[in-house]
């Protein structure tokens, strides 16, 4: 048809799972990516216990990224007790968070957390890129 | 010849040079959400004349997308 065609075979879900910017009518159903809260506190996996520690003075838990922000573990106050000399946020925290990515339908992931008592559930693209997270107020 | 496969950085890079987006999937689905300023041209309006009726630019890339897969 005399076009230059491209083929994005990985498709519209694959933007919006990377958190890029689409037209959504009003009346969208509601999705993680609606509710979820950028201001997360996160450190380098080479952060010291004493970097860490001072972040949690402030938040519940910290995630820990590498330089391209994908999600590689969490650190809650109780993993930091009895931490050895010198130890760093990656061989404290639990590895692989659960997260769940921007389409998922909000209303049954609050249900889901409320009912396994869970107050922060963390969003990444499909890449495990960190896009931010879904808190229980 | 057959459209080269694209990932999104590479969307993202030829937009910048001005491609156009299309939307494949049906009207229904497009209406809710779809890239900005992608044109719905479903599938089976993929024809000479419905290419035509969807404005696009025939000058410019255009750069067709689904759901997930094509």
């Amino acid at each position: 048809m005399g076009f230059e065609a491209h083929e994005y075979s990985a498709g519209k879900a694959d933007w919006i799972s990377a958190g890029w910017e689409t037209w959504r009518a009003p009346d969208s159903p509601r999705q993680a990516r609606d509710a979820m809260e950028t201001d997360v506190a996160t450190c380098a996996p080479e952060a010291s216990v004493g970097q860490v520690a001072e972040m949690l003075e402030r938040s519940k838990s910290v995630l820990i990224i590498n330089s391209e922000r994908v999600v590689l573990g969490r650190i809650r106050a109780n993993q930091l007790e009895g931490a050895p000399e010198g130890a760093v946020a990656e061989s404290l925290m639990r590895p692989g968070p659960v997260t769940v990515r921007p389409l998922e339908p909000l209303e049954p992931l609050l249900h889901r957390m409320k009912h396994a008592n869970v107050t922060e559930m963390v969003v990444t693209s499909s890449e495990g890129v960190l896009l931010g997270v879904v808190r229980l107020t | 010849m057959s459209p080269r496969a694209v990932d999104r950085h590479e969307v993202r890079a030829l937009l910048a040079q001005g491609a156009q987006l299309a939307e494949v999937l049906d009207k229904e689905e497009y209406d809710d959400e779809h890239l900005i300023d992608a044109v719905h041209l479903p599938l089976k309006a993929l024809t000479a004349a419905g290419v035509e009726a969807s404005g696009l630019d025939r000058a410019k890339p255009v750069i067709a997308y689904c759901w997930d897969g094509l």
